[in-house]
């Protein structure tokens, strides 16, 4: 874990870390790398990938429009919002 | 009136020896009392209660009884509330107020519940010390210089210190079952799947479950029922039938169980943790339950596994929290991907940026393969283990944490640490088990959790069990400072 994969790793999550925090940071990740690297040696050869604990199908619902949602009490934050659009900074400069 | 379970409470408000309005009143006054000390609310909601004590009054003078009419609930802070602020413990949604209701809220709102405020939890429920808060550490009422365990700390603590009867969790790695086991309380994490995700502030979807925190197992029951069943609004909930768990208890079949404890579960426990788990396994045996050794060889890698899926996870649900749409705002950005980077790094706190990093890196070009298929492989290694168990038990226990609670700031400095205080619990959620941490007693004066796991979709056995041996201990009765 060095400075280059610290800085990739924030720019691809979209986070800046203050330099002072920057020491304690990557240690931290060397031991949680550390801590993870114990599954190296598990033999999972023909093992199947586990993405959810549950074998069931998961249930669709009836395909049919429902109109739940008001605008404006989803956008109840007026300070980011106008006449139901979000405001942003400038995109391109 | 002093009340001991939630089903006292009922009975008492079904005969009128108290109204809703007098029972929330005196618990609101209890929480103003001790809530300075413990802080276990992050928002109090007294109209909200109030109100709704005021209407199943009314409802009850008409004859009209809900299931769980007038029974005061403490909301975990990751649950949406319709009008009401719920942060998960973040600066990054200190602003948001819901514009809708999680299920489970809904569930329980429309059972006649009176939501006494929303509890306080390890950011974004990603601790074990409820210390990641931005609002700050909730106490253990047992001594306050020590942690509730978390993520759930708030509802777990507000239980222990009886200033409300019963509240709500969530569970992504022991978030339910540590802090009921360190507070000695009960707290049961169901079945993935056996109650609805919708609205409950994602953290890892594969792994998160609502659950239940309760001073004993029949109260447990009682609420399940109310929370569990599938919905549309999440595909991932299952539409197995809900059974009368609270009648399944009481029922006059006494089952001779046949119960396993992990050697895993037990090689490295201290003296002191061990006898107070063995005196419990000799009172199983008193009731009549047969104990065999079982084998989860894999289980030990259950805490590395977790910190790749559940970071993995994490890093991908937590991307929603740019600034643009809710949520904390950046005020020193002069583009879009300014906007998004400040409103996240000051939104965040360190636990929470820790953990996206990790499953950034996980899940980054080059590392998949290594880590996170990996870890899903050893997932599925661990859940074969507890298959394999479960051909030759009824259910699994062990104690829930490798020890008591530790004291506040003692492992904020060591993630590993902190990391490895949910050795026994992660692996349930890795395999989608249900589990249930009740009191076994005490070491140094602080509580200890003996841990029952389940079958999938067994929690009616869990239960049963857990409410057999309440019946012959005591532990489950004992408050702080009485």
């Amino acid at each position: 874990m060095d400075k280059n994969t610290i800085n990739k790793l924030t720019h691809l999550s979209k986070l800046s870390i203050p330099d002072s925090d920057i020491d304690e940071l990557t240690s931290n990740l060397e031991n949680i790398l550390e801590l993870i690297s114990e599954i190296d040696a598990a033999p999972t050869n023909g093992m199947e990938p586990m993405a959810h604990p549950l074998d069931f199908n998961q249930p669709l619902r009836e395909d049919k429009s429902i109109k739940d949602i008001n605008r404006s009490e989803n956008q109840n934050d007026t300070s980011k919002t106008k006449d139901g659009y979000y405001i942003v900074p400038r995109i391109i400069d | 009136m002093e009340f001991k379970s939630v089903k006292e409470i009922l009975t008492a408000i079904k005969n009128k020896h108290i109204s809703v309005v007098e029972l929330t009143t005196s618990y609101l006054n209890k929480i103003m009392q001790h809530d300075d000390e413990l802080n276990c609310f992050i928002t109090m909601t007294e109209e909200f209660a109030l109100n709704k004590a005021k209407e199943i009054d009314k409802e009850i003078a008409k004859k009209k009884f809900r299931e769980l009419a007038g029974l005061p609930i403490a909301q975990k802070d990751i649950f949406c509330t319709k009008g009401v602020k719920t942060s998960c413990g973040s600066k990054m949604l200190d602003n948001f107020i819901s514009p809708y209701d999680a299920t489970v809220i809904e569930k329980l709102n429309d059972a006649g519940t009176i939501m006494l405020g929303k509890t306080n939890m390890d950011e974004f429920a990603m601790g074990s010390s409820n210390e990641t808060s931005f609002y700050g550490p909730v106490k253990n009422p047992w001594d306050t210089e020590y942690v509730p365990g978390g993520s759930s700390g708030g509802s777990a603590s507000a239980v222990a210190a009886r200033i409300s009867p019963c509240s709500t969790g969530t569970d992504t790695g022991g978030s339910i079952r540590q802090p009921a086991s360190l507070c000695g309380i009960c707290g049961l994490k169901p079945t993935y799947g056996r109650v609805s995700r919708f609205g409950m502030i994602a953290f890892a979807s594969s792994l998160d479950q609502a659950g239940l925190f309760t001073t004993d197992a029949l109260d447990a029951a009682i609420l399940l029922k109310e929370i569990s069943g599938h919905d549309e609004k999440d595909s991932t909930s299952s539409s197995v039938e809900v059974p009368d768990y609270h009648a399944y208890c009481l029922d006059d079949v006494k089952p001779n169980y046949t119960i396993g404890i992990p050697e895993e579960f037990t090689k490295d426990l201290n003296e002191d943790v061990k006898k107070v788990f063995y005196d419990s396994v000799k009172t199983l045996e008193k009731m009549g339950c047969k104990i065999k050794t079982v084998n989860l060889k894999y289980t030990g890698l259950g805490v590395s596994a977790y910190q790749v899926v559940a970071p993995a996870e994490c890093s991908s649900n937590l991307s929603r929290f740019d600034g643009v749409r809710f949520g904390h705002r950046s005020g020193h950005a002069s583009n879009l991907e300014d906007l998004y980077r400040e409103s996240r790094s000051e939104g965040f706190g360190k636990e929470v940026k820790r953990r996206i990093l990790v499953g950034t890196y996980a899940l980054s070009a080059g590392y998949y393969d290594a880590y996170y298929l990996k870890a899903q492989k050893v997932r599925n290694l661990i859940a074969n283990d507890f298959r394999n168990a479960f051909n030759k038990v009824d259910l699994i226990i062990g104690p829930t944490t490798p020890d008591k609670a530790f004291k506040i700031g003692e492992k904020m400095n060591d993630p590993i640490a902190m990391y490895l205080s949910d050795v026994y619990t992660v692996s349930t959620n890795l395999a989608g088990l249900p589990a249930m941490s009740i009191p076994m007693g005490f070491k140094d004066n602080m509580p200890l959790g003996l841990q029952i796991i389940g079958k999938h979709f067994d929690e009616k056995n869990i239960l049963k069990l857990s409410y057999l041996y309440q019946k012959e201990t005591e532990w489950h009765k004992k408050e702080p400072g009485k």
